[in-house]
């Protein structure tokens, strides 16, 4: 597999964060090599925030990128921000809640259906970003196993796991 | 080296699982981002294998508990930023008069003052060569991996055991908070510091390039440990000026007779350079990226500075011969660009690249966009 750079953007409380240390461990527990970052800062619950990750067979040369290949977008609050940092020819992977503009040209645009979780109360769509990966997987740009593997761990490992295969199976 | 496991860690992990490598067994410090992770991991860690974790009331008793854990058998580090990092200055000046191994991380943010917390930055690294007043060095190792985070580290204590001397290890909030594979070798090498044998002065030593015996606790020395002028038994001589100059002069060239040691540099593409890229810390993998996109239009040359103190001339001398111009990238208003002038004397133009504000990283685009405005 050739680097690939994905941005997952969402706002604080939806799980962002989570889902991109989830993707990173999976896959370096593949083999894979994984350089991740995420906000980090005084972002909270209702704000934007951001996992990076580059994955790759190869030794990653640098980190730190501005222009992403995928960009999967969780919540409108995130969108104008990821739209600004997708490569051209990218990919946008949107939320069905958000209004990704048609003008739109130079980009892909698949959405998909997962942010509303339980119907609870004040959730802002917590299944959403491991929905995405499950999406993702389906897509093609990981297996789904590893994720399955490594979302058994934690007190929330079902309602991951079942995130993971809503995603999949969109 | 061979390598037994395979971890993810962060920039910050990695530092401190360095550092537990190496042998450090104290710990004092006050919480401050972004190098807070640090103290996290080893507030969990050391107490588990035996050694003594301390949160301090801030940076300065933090720093001053170092130098005595120091004095009483501990390998001891601290971790900070910025803020924290100003407030332990005079503590490191007293460490290095009273030739205390000790670690100092320094994870930087933006500044001055509270600045941007918890936001990247490169501004601290004249302070990290000068922010003690007096004549004296400290070495400085700055890494630009997470797998650098914790080799570095190890060398950084090594180094300060070895040569009885304060060691800053500089890094910056991208990467401490990056998370990258790293192959943790199968054994680290650890140093000692020297010990007496017979009758030897604690701080004083024929060889300049040696650090004198430092004396172990209990074994009946009658020591005396001032940050004041002393002579070799450490007795104070506030009034010599001849005592004054031989232990200033002896503290500066333990250090300086052993740059070449202490230096750590990783030249890529120099011979067939068209432009140089001269970058440390974070930035310095913007710049390899950088010289990636541009192969088969512009030949650059990268020199990675993983020592910043002494600061490693021959490469960039060399890099300054070969190329055309030399850009160098920072995450500050321009620090580095000093040195580099200052070896390049004027072989060829210094291009600065500063960036501020933010946190937001050197892109290799912007700076490979550069490099071929330079080129021209």
């Amino acid at each position: 597999m050739a680097e690939l750079r994905l941005r997952l953007s969402g706002i604080g409380g939806q799980g962002v964060v989570f889902a991109g240390r989830l993707l990173a461990q999976a896959l370096f527990e593949e083999g894979k090599e994984i350089a991740l970052r995420y906000a980090y800062g005084a972002e909270v619950m209702g704000t934007p925030v951001h996992s990076e990750l580059v994955i790759s067979d190869e030794p990653i040369i640098c980190p730190y990128f501005h222009k992403a290949d995928v960009a999967v977008v969780l919540h409108p609050r995130a969108l104008d921000q990821a739209l600004s940092a997708l490569s051209p020819g990218g990919l946008l992977v949107g939320d069905s809640t958000v209004a990704v503009p048609r003008m739109l040209s130079r980009v892909e645009v698949r959405p998909f259906v997962a942010r509303t979780s339980k119907g609870r109360p004040g959730d802002p769509g917590r299944l959403a970003p491991v929905a995405a990966l499950g999406f993702l997987a389906k897509l093609g740009f990981f297996p789904l196993e590893p994720l399955l593997r490594a979302a058994q761990r934690g007190p929330a490992a079902q309602e991951n796991l079942e995130a993971l295969r809503l995603g999949f199976d969109l | 080296m061979s390598f037994n496991v395979r971890k993810f860690w962060s920039g910050n992990i990695a530092v401190a699982e360095g550092a537990l490598a190496a042998g450090v067994d104290f710990y004092a410090g006050y919480p401050i981002t972004p190098s807070s992770e640090i103290m996290e991991h080893m507030a969990r860690e050391l107490p588990k294998r035996g050694g003594i974790f301390f949160q301090a009331e801030d940076e300065i008793a933090s720093i001053f508990m170092l130098i005595g854990a120091s004095w009483a058998e501990a390998k001891p580090m601290t971790a900070t930023s910025g803020p924290g990092f100003s407030l332990m200055q005079e503590g490191l000046g007293i460490a290095v008069m009273t030739e205390t191994p000790l670690l100092v991380v320094d994870v930087m943010r933006a500044g001055p003052g509270t600045g941007q917390a918890s936001k990247a930055a490169q501004g601290d690294l004249l302070q990290a060569r000068w922010g003690r007043h007096g004549d004296q060095i400290i070495p400085v190792f700055a890494p630009s991996s997470v797998q650098e985070c914790f080799e570095l580290t190890v060398f950084a204590v090594n180094v300060a055991e070895e040569l009885r001397t304060p060691v800053i290890l500089l890094s910056d909030e991208l990467l401490a908070h990056t998370w990258e594979t790293v192959r943790v070798p199968k054994e680290v090498e650890r140093a000692e510091r020297p010990r007496p044998k017979d009758h030897e002065p604690p701080f004083g030593s024929a060889d300049p390039r040696r650090a004198p015996p430092m004396p172990r606790l209990g074994e009946g020395h009658a020591l005396l440990v001032t940050a004041s002028t002393h002579d070799p038994w450490g007795l104070r001589q506030t009034s010599d000026p001849a005592v004054h100059r031989e232990l200033v002069e002896r503290l500066w060239a333990k250090i300086w007779l052993n740059r070449e040691k202490l230096s750590r540099y990783e030249a890529v593409g120099v011979e067939e350079a068209e432009v140089g890229i001269v970058a440390y810390g974070s930035v310095a993998r913007s710049a390899l990226a950088a010289r990636k996109l541009l192969e088969g239009r512009v030949r650059v040359g990268v020199v990675v500075l993983k020592t910043l103190w002494p600061f490693p001339e021959e490469p960039l001398a060399e890099l300054a011969q070969r190329a055309r111009a030399v850009l160098v990238p920072e995450l500050s208003l321009g620090q580095l660009v000093w040195d580099v002038e200052r070896v390049a004397k004027g072989s060829c133009p210094v291009v600065r690249f500063p960036k501020v504000g933010g946190g937001i990283p050197i892109y290799p685009e912007e700076l490979a966009e550069r490099v071929v405005e330079v080129a021209k």
